[in-house]
């Protein structure tokens, strides 16, 4: 352990999740030292819990993977504090995802013809990021089918064989005038695979931060995992940062490295930087533009049940998640997003789960019988639904600097956030319900969101990448203007949302912030 | 089922009569005793004394290097002095909390690691009935037995919902002669090979798990909320017969 804390390090990284994984591990196999610092414990490797451990007491919570304390969210100027949808540990949350491994499209990036970028484009373009996704379609061992409507992704593995009851539902979306296409995931289909969408895969068949980062970052034998560490600030001089300060079993310490990498998070990265203020840095470490933690960004969803045709076959065993279609993700002028499989039947313990969850989140939740008493309805809605499939669109959210993460110095552990749906995306949401509703005529449906619901476990947005040092954090290659050897691997560096679960984007991003580390760090020795 | 089981107090004659239960059953069987009674051909024990958390370790390390990885743990070890507290050494009253309480969190934490390396394993704690209070007399024991029934509790939770092919359960045997060792230590036999989940964190009473208790007023809204009443899980003793094998 005092060799861990003592030694200096080509590069720190802070948070071993996807993107710091991924980064770590591109690292490591280019010769280079690394170290992951990591708020949770590495926990036992064939642990199979979702995140919904049953406990409140924040050590119990992180032996699960679980962020120990509530998040304090005000959305629309209501504040509520309650558990977020942040995992801890090695892996960090991404060991919970559902393994959604979808590219953005080029208008997700920058303009085109008939559709203007809102941020006038990212830095780096659809094409220039093109070879990162393959590379990480490649890393991330990603399975799935060509969507008809898009450009051919490569390399993509074959999906396993849907049951019958699936294929006939994907007909009638087809008969429907749809384009779903086998949803692309980061999954490798070992023998015997049980697909944990929304739990810890206890093999190496969900390739998340742990299976496809951190894990291959170790057996390369030049990195090594500080768990169980609190990040606590940066130190460094004007352009440099020296030392990171954590502490681990109340014992603070300074640990040195040539290069840092934040990957804690969109919710986590800033709030070390605004943790970090100095002579140097009066305003937080990086933030001389005062966009650290600005432009935060979710996905809003619309949960939506779909009935294969009533002649389809029963149930049998098969792929949960198993197509995404492209055909509302844009319409006109309308940004919107992806439609996809869940992975979850519409039964009744997921529909209970529903149910419990909106009652927590209702003036009635101190009231216990109430929690009992949805075993009726959800029992009922379990016969109606029969044997529906769960599946969400996802819209995509656009930057708003007063839409942002704060640091409180009094409780450095928690998440806090602001957040307001703006007028346009509000309006951008029901327009997706009508075409979502017109496109989906002659499917059995049933909406199973109303009020308009944020994705918690997308964030992004909150140390983006610009060209113009005062428009953003970082640099094309991540590194924050600011500094010269302090980067970004996580969603925080993504100047828009995009209409796609951002997994993929981390890893691609990931990847090629790892190369142009290590270019440079070869290159200065 | 195939495999490698290790019992502590092996040469009690309840551990003694499961090992060889056990062995007969095809599994692999190594007791854990301070005196081994002469080797038999059925298992092997191996001379060690659960209080020494190091020698635990050293065996886990050997058994598991020779045999591969232990699948069923069963704490059988155990003494009972009667001492009057008034006139007794704390020393000999801490012996057997020692011995019962903290030699099963030795042995627990020698071979835990194996299984939580392998996502699966039995652990089954042998607990007697306790009357609360307890007889006098009995103040390190029950002392030791209290933190025992916690211990199993405690172990459950520990690996409960994270390492479901772990499952810990506590068994209360029927040790009246008129139930016959020969059935009781097939039940304890039938009991380390059953690894259905529902037993994770249970208490089982002779041959039958005690379900939690229900107020009436739970019985009456679990009814109306047509939650399916739970059922426990009855053990059959192990079949094999056994004679004398050796």
């Amino acid at each position: 352990m005092d060799e861990l804390l003592n030694r200096s390090w080509d590069v720190i990284i802070v948070g071993a999740g996807l993107g710091g994984g991924l980064c770590g591990r591109a690292l490591a196999e280019a010769g280079l030292s690394v170290l992951f610092v990591e708020k949770g414990s590495t926990g036992p490797r064939l642990a199979e819990n979702g995140q919904e451990c049953g406990y409140d007491d924040p050590f119990a919570r992180q032996m699960f993977g679980c962020w120990p304390v509530p998040v304090e969210s005000t959305v629309d100027g209501a504040t509520s504090v309650g558990w977020g949808a942040q995992g801890v540990g090695v892996g960090g949350t991404s060991v919970f995802y559902a393994a959604a491994m979808e590219q953005p499209e080029r208008h997700d990036m920058e303009s085109v013809p008939d559709l203007p970028h809102p941020t006038g484009g990212w830095p780096v373009g659809y094409d220039e990021f093109a070879p990162w996704y393959d590379r990480a379609r490649d890393v991330m061992a990603v399975n799935g089918s060509q969507d008809p409507l898009g450009e051919p992704a490569a390399p993509l593995a074959a999906p396993r064989p849907l049951a019958a009851r699936d294929e006939a539902l994907g007909q009638a979306l087809e008969r429907a005038g749809l384009h779903p296409y086998r949803a692309h995931l980061g999954i490798r289909q070992l023998e015997g695979c049980r697909e944990c969408i929304g739990r810890k895969c206890p093999r190496d068949c969900k390739m998340d931060g742990r299976s496809a980062g951190v894990l291959p970052a170790l057996a390369t034998g030049r990195a090594a995992v500080l768990d169980g560490t609190d990040a606590l600030s940066l130190q460094g001089d004007a352009r440099t940062v020296t030392h990171l300060r954590v502490r681990r079993d109340g014992v603070e310490h300074l640990l040195s490295a040539r290069a840092f990498v934040l990957a804690g998070g969109s919710l986590s990265s800033p709030r070390l930087l605004l943790a970090s203020s100095t002579d140097y840095w009066p305003d937080g470490c990086g933030n001389s533009s005062g966009l650290v933690g600005r432009g935060l960004m979710f996905h809003i969803n619309e949960r939506i049940a779909i009935w294969p045709p009533r002649n389809a076959p029963v149930s049998s065993p098969g792929p949960l998640k198993t197509f995404s279609l492209r055909d509302l993700y844009r319409d006109g002028p309308d940004r919107m997003g992806l439609f996809q499989s869940l992975g979850l039947p519409a039964d009744y313990g997921n529909i209970l789960y529903v149910l419990r969850q909106r009652y927590q989140a209702s003036p009635f939740r101190h009231l216990r019988i109430g929690h009992e008493l949805l075993r009726l309805p959800a029992l009922t809605a379990a016969k109606l639904l029969g044997d529906a499939r769960v599946f969400a669109g996802i819209i995509e959210d656009l930057p708003d600097e007063d839409n942002r993460v704060r640091h409180d110095p009094a409780r450095p552990d928690t998440i806090i956030y602001e957040y307001r749906m703006s007028e346009e995306l509000l309006a951008r949401r029901l327009r997706f319900r009508k075409l979502l509703k017109r496109r989906l005529r002659g499917v059995r449906s049933l909406w199973l969101s109303h009020a308009p619901e944020l994705n918690i476990a997308h964030p992004c947005g909150t140390l983006r990448f610009s060209d113009d040092p005062r428009r953003g954090v970082l640099d094309r290659d991540c590194k924050a203007h600011d500094l010269d050897n302090l980067f970004v691997a996580d969603a925080s560096f993504m100047p828009s949302s995009t209409g796609v679960n951002p997994g993929m984007t981390i890893v691609a991003n990931a990847l090629r912030v790892a190369d142009a580390m290590a270019r440079r760090l070869k290159a200065a020795p | 089922m195939t495999g490698v089981a290790v019992i502590t107090g092996s040469s009690t004659d309840l551990g003694h009569a499961i090992a060889r239960r056990l062995a007969a059953h095809g599994m692999t069987v190594r007791g854990v005793s301070r005196h081994p009674r002469p080797a038999e051909g059925l298992f092997q024990t191996l001379q060690g004394d659960v209080t020494d958390a190091q020698a635990m370790r050293d065996l886990a390390q050997r058994i598991e290097g020779e045999l591969g990885p232990v699948t069923i743990l069963i704490h059988a070890a155990a003494i009972h002095r009667r001492q009057d507290f008034l006139s007794a050494r704390a020393e000999d009253v801490c012996h057997q909390v020692q011995v019962n309480l903290c030699g099963r969190i030795n042995v627990t934490a020698a071979f835990l690691p194996g299984m939580v390396a392998h996502g699966r394993g039995r652990i089954i704690n042998i607990a007697r009935p306790m009357p609360r209070p307890p007889l006098p007399g009995n103040l390190g024991f029950a002392a030791a037995q209290a933190g025992a029934d916690i211990l199993t509790r405690a172990l459950s939770v520990e690996v409960g919902g994270r390492l479901p092919g772990i499952v810990v359960t506590e068994w209360v045997p029927d040790l009246d002669p008129a139930q016959g060792p020969d059935r009781v230590a097939g039940l304890g036999a039938a009991l380390a090979l059953n690894d259905d989940p529902a037993l994770h964190g249970a208490t089982v009473l002779g041959d039958r798990q005690i379900l939690p208790g229900r107020s009436l007023r739970r019985r009456v809204l679990d009814l109306l909320l047509l939650k399916p009443a739970a059922r426990p899980i009855v053990l059959a003793p192990e079949p094999t017969s056994l004679k004398e094998t050796t």
